[in-house]
Formats: structure tokens, C-alpha cells, sequence
């Protein structure tokens, strides 16, 4: 029997959703166990639900999203978050730490804060291995979870030079694990979109950071993608 | 308000008819403003590549390399030969991931009678499979050059953090065989449809230089006979709020204008591209192009352009392998501004920095934005065409002509 699946985006740049769709093959695989019933972005017909499983991307920001968020959370069995815009906040929520002045709305809020949530596929954007492996987990009634180690061990197995010990700034050290370190492996320094791990020496990153950039430019770091430091 | 399906970002519309006439039109965003311009300020002028490549999902690329082309402006720095090679190579790629996408998930549907590109894929698998075909190859050469399909990560201000690996770009060129066929087939396969008929006078503006399709660099040109350099976009460009939305409306000094492949065609008046023009010759397709409807026709012989420039470029960066370079630090910090053409249309971006490399001020205009005034002009000016049609066919005409544009809400509402 087929699972009912919708994809709502709230707040976001859709990347996740097209990362969903990187590996077309992938994404026909899981419809063999899951009937899309909604989808905006790729079909006109889409059914108001109940689902069995609703995929959230974005974060909620106004009335109005979060209105629609509570909805998607009273017609869902499921409700899996993806990406550091639903997980975090993501870029947007810099805004929470800008003066009202500058910008006079309300503080941006993550997903689950506002709703309860069963699964969370970090990310910016998400790695859709992760979010198929997921949704393969909650058909089959699994529980789905998620790597706790640091972005520093796939970075090590993927052979990869510690930039920290070359005096340049990276989060691997607290963000968690999953993403194969694909920043890294690019070249980038990782900036800790997946979130921190359980828990994440904060303290230890930061008197790290405050040898290689300044005050401010740590606190720039640890809110790219949402506040780091939040419990 | 219900939001337009199979368009990136959420927008609806709104038309009203009055004997007839439709004396208001309206297309209304209904994503948030998510204020990247103001949340740039403070940050280092590395981030920016970073956070603005989060505009979007479908074209985060095109963020990534305007807003690194215009931080190297600000920062006094000329990026090496091989980086802009590497960055215009990385452009095709998103050209033709997105205009692939666009054509054939969100177009194609609505003119063979299906509901949804999954619908598609079930009736026509042989159709589908090209729009697959062609997003593999294009996803593929961003992850060997950038890093990873959606947001990029080796290109920054000064070049790039990783090198492609001739043994990728072997795997590329071996990809690239049947795509070539496959993007000349789209052409034909798109020639083939029948458009609603508009016509209506338009001012076209793109990216222009002598002698080339210019996606990277370029002085701005328009059919209006106005030409300017990207640093004084402020003077040509301007953006306008409209109480019903909080996406901005562009103009070109007040007039309407339009951006994008249909402008780029029509400026350029050729693809500069022996095989896409004897193609387009072939097809009786006659530039400049004049219906809002071509501007699909505009993007399925860029797509095959594209495609063939990409496949030239690894050819060349194989022949003639990659060199490891410094990453070009800069040493002073001022104003920069950089455009480039994005697969929707000229994209600007503009930062000025503090001595330190802060960014003090940034302004973004997308493709949309500019063409946003166009759009509400012409769900005027496809009148004669749904004035007798029953309310629903009126409606998804009403669709397809905004979808023909290609808008991305999420671009337009940053």
C-alpha cells in the first residue's frame, strides 16, 4: 500500500525541493511507495489531504505561514523538516539579530518551534540520499535518525586538510555530520548549515575562532544559517 | 489567493474584465521578503557569494558568480583567465539546468494535455526522459567545477578553492554525446507546438558585447538604443513597490522592458553559433522574436547553445588541463558592482564595503523585478485572445502566458 506524501514550502529558495529532485531515479524509486498528493512546484492537482507524510521546507514567517503550517501539522501523521530554513531558520533569520530599526518584523521562527516535529532532514540545502533514506524509514514504520558525529570525521575519511590548523575558520568541529563534508571537499570551509551536534563545545569553537578572526566575525559565523548557540 | 502552480516561487494573479476589456491586471507575489540585502550588512565580503546564493534554489549559481564578480569589483581584483572560464562554464551549466526544467516540467504539460510533469513522464517517457537527460548533465558539470549542484561552493572573490579533475571532465565529455542530440531535438520538439498568437512592442535590454552570446560580461544593451556600463545601473534601472505585493516592480527610466532569453536573442540578433542559427533558419524561426510566447522558443535554442559552448569548454579545459592558482586576496575595499546574465535576464548586484572588508551597503535586482511590469502589460495585451473564452480556458491561457516568462517569485521577493 501506497503512503500519501505532500511538499509544502514555506519561507525558503525551493532549493531543497530541487535537491529532492538531483537524482530523478531516486525520487521514482520512492514514489513506488509513496502517492504524491501534493506538490505545487511540479503538478497542477493537489488534494488539501490528510497525509500520511508532509515534507515542510522553509521556515513559517507571518500569520499567515504559520497559520498554514499548523494546518499542514493537523492533516499530517508525519511531518519531516528539511533543510536549515525549517531546521534553523536559515539565512533569513539573521534578521533576529538586527536591530527592530532596521528591519521592523517579527523575529523568524524554525519549524519546530511552532509545530511539533517527527523528523528533521538538515542542510543547505539537504543531501537527498538523507531525505529518500528518511522517507524509506517511515514507510516501513522505522525511526529515522541522524548521524551524531562531527562534520571533522567524514572531512578526515575524505582526506581533507584541517583548515582550522591552517589558521582559517570552520564550524566542522560542532556542526554534525551527513553532509560527506561537500564543503570541505570543495574547498569551502564548513559553515554549519546541518546544525550542531547533541552536544557541541561551543565554547572550545569560539575561543578556537577568536585566535584566527574577531568578535564579531565569530558571531557572523555561528548565525549564517540560524543561531548556533540557541539550546 | 490561490498560488500558480509548476512556477518557481509562490504567485498569484489577478484580471479583471470590464465589457470585455481587461482593464486590470495584476500579478501578486506571495512570498516573504526575506530582507538578504539588510542581512548582508555587518558581514564579511566573502559571505555574500555565500548568502545570496540562497536567493534561490533554481538559479543559486547565477547569485553565486554575479555576487563574486561584484565583490572582486569592489575589492580592485581581475580574477585570472582559468576562474572565468571555469565561472562562464559553470553559467551554461546553469542555463541549461534551468532552462531544461522550465521547458520541459513546467511548459510541455500545458501543451500536451497534462496536469503535471509526473503525468508527462507517465503518457510520453520518451519525452520526459530528454528533460532528465539534459538536468544530469547540467547538475553534473556544477558539481565537478562548483563543488555540488545547489549552492555552489568552490567559487569565491579571487578564484576557486577547488579544481575539477581531468578524470571528471573526461566523465563529462563522455555525459555529452547524446545530450548535444538531445538539445537539438528539444528545439525542434518546442518549434513544433503552437503559441497563442500575441504581438506587441517591447523594449528588450541584455548583457551585450561584440561578436559573442555574452552571459558573463558585457555592457548593457537595450532595442531602445540605451547602452550602459553595470556600475550605473541606478541611473537606467528603477525598482517600484506596489501595495498588492511584495515583490518590486523594474522599469528602464519608466518604460516597460523586458529581459531574459527572448531579449538576449533579439539583442544579439544571432546565437553567434554556426549550428543553433542554421537550426533556428531551419525552423523558420525569425529573429527579433516579437510574441511573449517565443520567449520559450528563446530558451529551447539556448538550451541547445548552451550545451554546445559547455561541451567546447571541456574539450579546451582537457586539452589544456587546469593550473592550481592563489586564491587572489584582496588588499583594499570599496564599491563593486557586477552583472551577468542569469537564465531569467540581467541580474546586478552591488556592494559597498568598509575598509576592513565589511559590507556597508547591498543592492540586488533581479531578472524578475525587471520584467515584472512587462508581464502585467502583456496579461493586458493577450486580450483579443481570451476575451471570448470560458472563465477556466481563460484562466490556464493566463498561466501559460506567465509561466512562457519563466518568473521566479523567490528571486523577486529576496
Amino acid at each position: 500500500m501506497k503512503k500519501s506524501l505532500a511538499v509544502f514550502s514555506l519561507t525558503s529558495c525551493e532549493g531543497c525541493q530541487f535537491e529532492m529532485l538531483n537524482s530523478y531515479k531516486g525520487f521514482n524509486q520512492l514514489l513506488e511507495f509513496y502517492d504524491l498528493q501534493n506538490f505545487r512546484l511540479g503538478q497542477e492537482i493537489n488534494l488539501p489531504g490528510k497525509f500520511d507524510v508532509s515534507i515542510v521546507e522553509g521556515c513559517p514567517d507571518g500569520a499567515k505561514q504559520i497559520k498554514l503550517l499548523k494546518n499542514i501539522r493537523a492533516n499530517s501523521k508525519i511531518i519531516v523538516a528539511i533543510g536549515a530554513c525549517a531546521h534553523l531558520g536559515g539565512i533569513q533569520s539573521e534578521r533576529n539579530q538586527i536591530k527592530k530599526v532596521l528591519i521592523d518584523k517579527e523575529n523568524i521562527k524554525p519549524v519546530p518551534d511552532v509545530i511539533k516535529v517527527d523528523y528533521i532532514v538538515p542542510g543547505c540545502p539537504i543531501n537527498h540520499r538523507e531525505l529518500y533514506k528518511c522517507l524509506m524509514d517511515v514507510y516501513w514504520g522505522k525511526i529515522f535518525t541522524l548521524p551524531d558525529l562531527a562534520v571533522c570525521f567524514e572531512c578526515r575519511q575524505n582526506q581533507n586538510e584541517c583548515i582550522l590548523r591552517e589558521g582559517k575558520p570552520c564550524l566542522g568541529p560542532i556542526t554534525r555530520m551527513g553532509c560527506n563534508s561537500v564543503c570541505r571537499n570543495g574547498g569551502e570551509a564548513c559553515l554549519g548549515c546541518r546544525g550542531t551536534i547533541p552536544v557541541p563545545n561551543i565554547l572550545k569553537m569560539k575561543e578556537t575562532l577568536a585566535g584566527i578572526v574577531s568578535e564579531k566575525e565569530t558571531k557572523n559565523l555561528l548565525t549564517i544559517y540560524g543561531n548556533l548557540e540557541k539550546k | 489567493m490561490e498560488a500558480v502552480p509548476k512556477i518557481e516561487g509562490h504567485a498569484a494573479f489577478y484580471t479583471h474584465l470590464k465589457n470585455g476589456h481587461v482593464d486590470e491586471a495584476r500579478i501578486i507575489g506571495l512570498e516573504n521578503d526575506r530582507f538578504v540585502e539588510k542581512i548582508l550588512v555587518g558581514r564579511k565580503y566573502w559571505e555574500a557569494p555565500i548568502i545570496t546564493s540562497r536567493i534561490c534554489g533554481i538559479c543559486p549559481t547565477i547569485h553565486n558568480v554575479t555576487s563574486t564578480r561584484a565583490i572582486e569589483a569592489a575589492c580592485g581584483i581581475t580574477p585570472s583567465i582559468q576562474t572565468q572560464n571555469l565561472r562562464k562554464l559553470m553559467l551554461s551549466a546553469q542555463m541549461v539546468q534551468s532552462h531544461s526544467l522550465h521547458l520541459y516540467l513546467l511548459v510541455l504539460p500545458d501543451f500536451v494535455g497534462a496536469s503535471s510533469s509526473f503525468e508527462l513522464q507517465k503518457n510520453h517517457p520518451e519525452i520526459f526522459k530528454n528533460a532528465i537527460e539534459l538536468k544530469r548533465y547540467a547538475d553534473r558539470i556544477i558539481e565537478t567545477i562548483g563543488g555540488r549542484a545547489v549552492h555552489p561552493v568552490s567559487n569565491v572573490p579571487g578564484g576557486f578553492k577547488n579544481l575539477p579533475k581531468t578524470s571528471a571532465l573526461k566523465e563529462l565529455l563522455e555525459m555529452s554525446e547524446p545530450i548535444e542530440d538531445i538539445a537539438e531535438y528539444t528545439v525542434r520538439l518546442f518549434a513544433g507546438l503552437k503559441y497563442p498568437k500575441v504581438e506587441r512592442e517591447m523594449i528588450y535590454s541584455s548583457l551585450f558585447q561584440e561578436n559573442d552570446y555574452a552571459i558573463y560580461d558585457g555592457v548593457i544593451k537595450t532595442t531602445s538604443k540605451v547602452k550602459f556600463k553595470a556600475q550605473d545601473y541606478t541611473k537606467y534601472i528603477q525598482e517600484k513597490l506596489k501595495p498588492y505585493t511584495q515583490a518590486k516592480f523594474g522599469s528602464l527610466n519608466g518604460e516597460t522592458m523586458m529581459v531574459g532569453s527572448i531579449a538576449r536573442a533579439n539583442i544579439n540578433k544571432s546565437f553567434h553559433n554556426e549550428k543553433v542559427d542554421a537550426l533556428a533558419k531551419d525552423l523558420g524561426i525569425k529573429i527579433p522574436l516579437s510574441n511573449p510566447f517565443d520567449n520559450i522558443l528563446a530558451q529551447a535554442l539556448e538550451n541547445y547553445l548552451f550545451v554546445l559552448e559547455s561541451v567546447e569548454m571541456i574539450k579546451k579545459f582537457i586539452k589544456n588541463g587546469t593550473e592550481e592558482e592563489q586564491i587572489i586576496i584582496p588588499n583594499s575595499f570599496g564599491i563593486g558592482t557586477g552583472s551577468c546574465e542569469a537564465p531569467r535576464g540581467t541580474l546586478f548586484h552591488h556592494y559597498e564595503l568598509d575598509s576592513e572588508g565589511f559590507i556597508t551597503k547591498c543592492d540586488i535586482i533581479t531578472p524578475t523585478v525587471q520584467y515584472l511590469t512587462a508581464l502585467e502589460a502583456d496579461m493586458k495585451n493577450i486580450e483579443p485572445i481570451i476575451k471570448d473564452m470560458k472563465p477556466e480556458e481563460r484562466n490556464s491561457t493566463i498561466e501559460m502566458l506567465i509561466r512562457s516568462y519563466d518568473p521566479c517569485i523567490t528571486c523577486a521577493t529576496h
